[in-house]
């Protein structure tokens, strides 16, 4: 379990204070696949980076299974650093190695016998899909593949935890799906905690359990991935969220969102033209899979007509189908 | 000057300017680890340390070889029996001479390594030492050994001084030989068998360092 509490961070200059993150109050427990989300500049990366102490925190605590990483020595930090591994969105792999000692290399470090360590970074490398290119070098591998080499070095010394710094960032989706799945498999198959810090909305909807949205420094909401992602409360939420998504182009206007999740069965919209005799506009309308369930949502329209608003209400109220009213002007 | 005269120097030329090198890198190569590791962005960054090696460094760099030549004669004559007149009484200044400037060139190699590979293997739990062994000095290989063939011609114009200290090899064989023929040396072929041989070692050792990087460069695509 990754304990956080009261983190705070700041950077140092001759000339300048520059505050990367503040109060910062998470907790991670085992087996999470946790997604820490934010626009750049937000702090995310320093977050992830204070887990393993790459970054000394200025304030708070950073506890991994009760021990406070600002507090113990070195020797024993290195020994911590061995169970909490981490890959990078430049996957960082030696380019004079070739794969196979790449994935040594943790070996190395933690002073396995060279036997010992060969048979298990040729079976990490099979894991991982590459068991036919242990002899080539990093230039020769595609981004995705170079990736998975850094997985295959970060599992090398069997850790409880892998922080990915915006690991797929540097992937095309096909890949960047790809390399989910790897984390997924990972997490299930060796109960793998993982921290995720993105800036892809795609990316933590795909893997992640619960999410924490960081926002100038702070964290403004955290939690389970569908409460967070499908009602957002804070503002900074709600703009990474729907950033670019919901664009209605028009100003001053009243709308309806309805949201629903794959427990209806029936045609709503469908339903609510039939049945309330009302014609709707639909502005948006979406759907996604979170945590094996659909979850979607509409936005129309208001009625114009007192009468038909309250008829939809009612309707949508009998049904049990989830709705707010929002501004135009709230919509992003 | 007969043919084993050139034969002799040349082989002054080369123990002169292989077992400097080899001595320049001796204290050479650490001071530039030292460098890079302790400075601000470096491994293990510390501030006095990098701070006096820097200022060693660059007292011995902009003093004239000449001078450290003349500095380095009684320490040269306590350990090696004669202070000048024989080729590796050279030895001992010019490592002081090229040290400096092989701890600068080092420390460039060294900063080419990009920060993140040196932060994965910190989040691999290793330590400063073992970033430096598996990590620093194997990922910066290619520029050090191209690092390697600069220095050495360097220091082969440097043993142009061998001439001051009668240390003989090619330069000064070229030297003395033809001032005394003033005139029309540049018509006698031994001259330019001599300038010949000096090329043709710069060559050796500069392409010959390229060569060598280049093959064991892993960076470009092996398809």
């Amino acid at each position: 379990m990754i304990e956080i509490k009261k983190l705070g961070k700041t950077f140092d200059d001759a000339t300048s204070k520059t505050v990367a993150l503040k109060n910062i109050n998470l907790t991670i427990e085992d087996g999470d696949i946790y997604g820490i989300i934010g626009l750049s500049g937000a702090g995310k990366s320093t977050l992830v980076r204070c887990i393993n102490l790459l970054e000394k925190p200025t304030t708070g605590e950073i506890l991994i299974d009760g021990e406070d990483l600002c507090k113990v020595s070195k020797d024993r930090l290195r020994e911590i650093r061995k169970k909490v591994a981490m890959i990078f969105q430049s996957f960082n792999l030696l380019q004079q190695r070739s794969v196979l000692k790449n994935v040594e290399l943790a070996g190395e470090i933690n002073n396995i016998p060279p036997e010992e360590r060969k048979e298990k970074a040729i079976k990490l490398l099979k894991t991982v899909g590459l068991g036919e290119k242990l002899d080539s070098y990093p230039a020769q591998l595609s981004g995705g593949q170079q990736q998975r080499v850094a997985i295959a070095r970060a599992l090398m010394n069997d850790p409880k935890v892998l922080l990915c710094d915006e690991a797929t960032s540097a992937l095309d989706p096909e890949t960047t799906r790809s390399i989910l799945e790897l984390l997924k498999k990972l997490n299930k198959s060796l109960n793998l905690t993982i921290v995720i810090i993105s800036h892809q909305m795609s990316v933590i909807e795909e893997v992640c359990n619960k999410v924490a949205i960081i926002d100038k420094s702070q964290i403004v909401e955290n939690g389970n991935l569908q409460d967070v992602f499908l009602k957002p409360q804070s503002e900074a939420a709600k703009k990474i969220i729907y950033s670019g998504r919901v664009s209605t182009g028009v100003k001053g206007e009243k709308f309806v969102k309805l949201m629903f999740d794959g427990e209806i069965q029936q045609p709503i919209i469908t339903n609510i033209i039939q049945e309330c005799n009302i014609l709707l506009s639909i502005y948006y309308a979406e759907s996604k899979v979170i945590a094996g369930k659909t979850y979607g949502q509409i936005i129309f329209r208001l009625p114009y007509y007192e009468e038909d608003i309250d008829k939809l209400k009612s309707y949508l109220a009998k049904n049990g189908v989830a709705c707010e009213e929002v501004d135009s002007d709230d919509l992003y | 000057m007969t043919f084993i005269d050139i034969l002799v120097a040349t082989g002054e030329t080369l123990l002169m300017t292989i077992l400097s090198t080899i001595l320049a890198y001796l204290f050479g190569l650490p001071c530039g680890i030292v460098l890079n590791t302790t400075s601000k962005n470096g491994v293990k960054p510390c501030k006095w340390l990098n701070n006096l090696v820097g200022v060693v460094v660059n007292i011995l760099r902009s003093i004239p070889c000449l001078i450290i030549i003349v500095l380095c004669m009684p320490w040269t004559r306590a350990w090696l029996g004669i202070g000048s007149g024989a080729w590796y009484t050279i030895l001992i200044p010019m490592t002081v001479c090229a040290f400096g400037f092989v701890a600068r060139m080092v420390e460039q190699s060294l900063m080419e390594v990009p920060a993140g590979v040196i932060e994965a293997a910190k989040a691999l739990g290793a330590t400063d030492f073992q970033i430096i062994k598996k990590v620093l000095l194997p990922e910066a290989r290619v520029s050090l050994i191209s690092g390697v063939a600069v220095v050495a011609v360097s220091i082969l114009g440097y043993t142009s001084f061998a001439y001051n200290i009668g240390a003989g090899g090619l330069i000064s064989t070229v030297y003395t030989y033809f001032t005394r023929h003033t005139g029309d040396y540049m018509k006698s072929w031994e001259f330019w068998v001599l300038i010949a041989i000096i090329v043709a070692i710069v060559q050796l050792i500069q392409e010959g360092g390229l060569l060598l990087a280049k093959k064991l460069d892993k960076r470009k695509s092996l398809k």
